[in-house]
């Protein structure tokens, strides 16, 4: 758009008072645009500024969210290596152990541990918390600290019926953010080869005896924390040199062959029995899972007595 | 208004969910079925008869329920499991708390 600044009434033509009126009009009309034009001028220049501003507002907010996203996922690498800190090194003299843990999320709801109670008794034990991610591990890392420290009143190690009832007494799923966990417990004698276990809401280990035979260890009983007053009862077995227990949690065969139809447990235990390393059973069931993470945790501890 | 199928018969509240409860409907089995549980009547069975599979996240529902249900002065048991919901139900030890029925003539009586 242009604009003269010449007056209409220069034109050397003598107006007549109609047309004197007509460019009175006019200009008047001129003077309005000339308004708002400024007007918009200044509109555009203060959106300008404004847009300026936001811009900068922006890159600030941005800036701020990837020093907070790089500071979380530091603290999440963080709580990753404080639980594979307190995961026990494998064994090197017997009973040996091998272990492997996959969490399915940066953090998961499942570990395990195993020590010697006395010169005679060693105590293997794997726990999952119900779902995943930060809360659920700090479950995890709360009841794995305390089964290794012994930290339940009055209850003697030895006996996985009293440890995994004092355990439901200690984390009732009220007083744990509605979180619950189920636990795998044994206790090894060396003197005697006796094996006590208990378990709670979770899969059974699996025993390989050197023969050949394949035993299921578990005992009927609901997860740590969901009921009050469940009474845990051990069970009895019997470990000779060479057999081979595997623990496991249920995300190591909770996996799904064809769509809607999951691993039968019994297929897994075969594969199981039949794997020496850890690791092949774990691209065994990433090959049935097909690509991306595995649905839940995968957790596999092995001990060869 | 609820998706899971159910009846009241024999003074109970029938719930009847089909294929699977896992995590991926497990939260909308629990709403419809606190829903109906307000409503009463307050003694629930879990018609299996549909169900393929419960995962860890339906174990967990099943519970919810029936700590609502026993809250509420009520119960809950699971009538017709299929042998893989059996095989779900006996590792978790909830054959044990709550019961499993051949029928849900058998579970009603139970309750």
């Amino acid at each position: 758009m242009t604009t003269s600044n010449t007056p209409l009434a220069a034109t050397g033509a003598k107006p007549s008072d109609e047309s004197a009126a007509h460019i009175a009009a006019l200009e008047a009309e001129v003077s309005n645009l000339r308004a708002e034009l400024d007007d918009l001028s200044l509109l555009y220049e203060v959106t300008t500024e404004h847009g300026e501003a936001v811009e900068n507002q922006l890159a600030d907010a941005n800036l701020a969210l990837q020093l907070t996203q790089t500071r979380l996922s530091e603290e999440l690498t963080e709580a990753t290596n404080y639980i594979f800190s307190i995961l026990p090194a494998p064994r090197k003299s017997d009973p040996r152990t091998r272990w492997l843990l996959v969490p399915s999320t940066e953090l998961g709801g499942d570990s395990f541990g195993y020590h010697e109670i006395d010169s005679d008794h060693i105590a293997f034990y794997l726990l999952d918390v119900c779902g995943h991610g930060v809360g659920a591990a700090l479950l995890s890392v709360t009841a794995i600290n305390v089964l290794r420290s012994a930290a339940l009143p009055m209850t003697d190690f030895r006996d996985p019926g009293a440890v995994l009832s004092a355990l439901n007494e200690a984390f009732p799923m009220e007083k744990q953010n509605n979180m619950y966990f189920t636990i795998w417990y044994g206790v090894h004698k060396r003197s005697t080869g006796e094996l006590r276990y208990a378990s709670a809401g979770h899969p059974p280990s699996v025993l390989c005896k050197t023969g050949g035979e394949v035993l299921t260890l578990s005992t009927p009983g609901i997860a740590i924390g969901m009921m009050p007053d469940v009474v845990y009862r051990a069970k009895l077995g019997e470990i000779a040199p060479g057999d081979r227990l595997h623990i496991v949690s249920d995300g190591t065969f909770e996996v799904e062959i064809a769509p809607g139809e999951m691993l039968a447990f019994a297929d897994f235990v075969k594969q199981l029995s039949a794997n020496e390393e850890p690791e092949l059973l774990l691209d065994w069931v990433r090959g049935i899972n097909g690509p991306g993470p595995l649905p839940d945790d995968f957790s596999l501890l092995t001990i060869d007595f | 208004m609820t998706n899971l199928n159910y009846e009241v018969t024999g003074g109970c509240l029938v719930l009847k969910p089909s294929r699977r409860i896992d995590s991926a409907n497990a939260r909308a089995f629990e709403e419809d079925a606190f829903v109906l549980v307000d409503k009463g009547p307050v003694k629930v069975i879990i018609d299996s008869t549909d169900l393929d599979y419960i995962s860890s996240a339906g174990l967990r529902v099943i519970l919810t329920t029936a700590k609502k249900a026993k809250a509420a002065g009520g119960g809950l048991t699971i009538a017709c499991a299929t042998v893989n919901v059996k095989e779900v139900l006996t590792v978790s030890g909830f054959d044990s708390i709550f019961g499993v029925h051949d029928t849900v003539e058998a579970a009603i009586a139970s309750l």
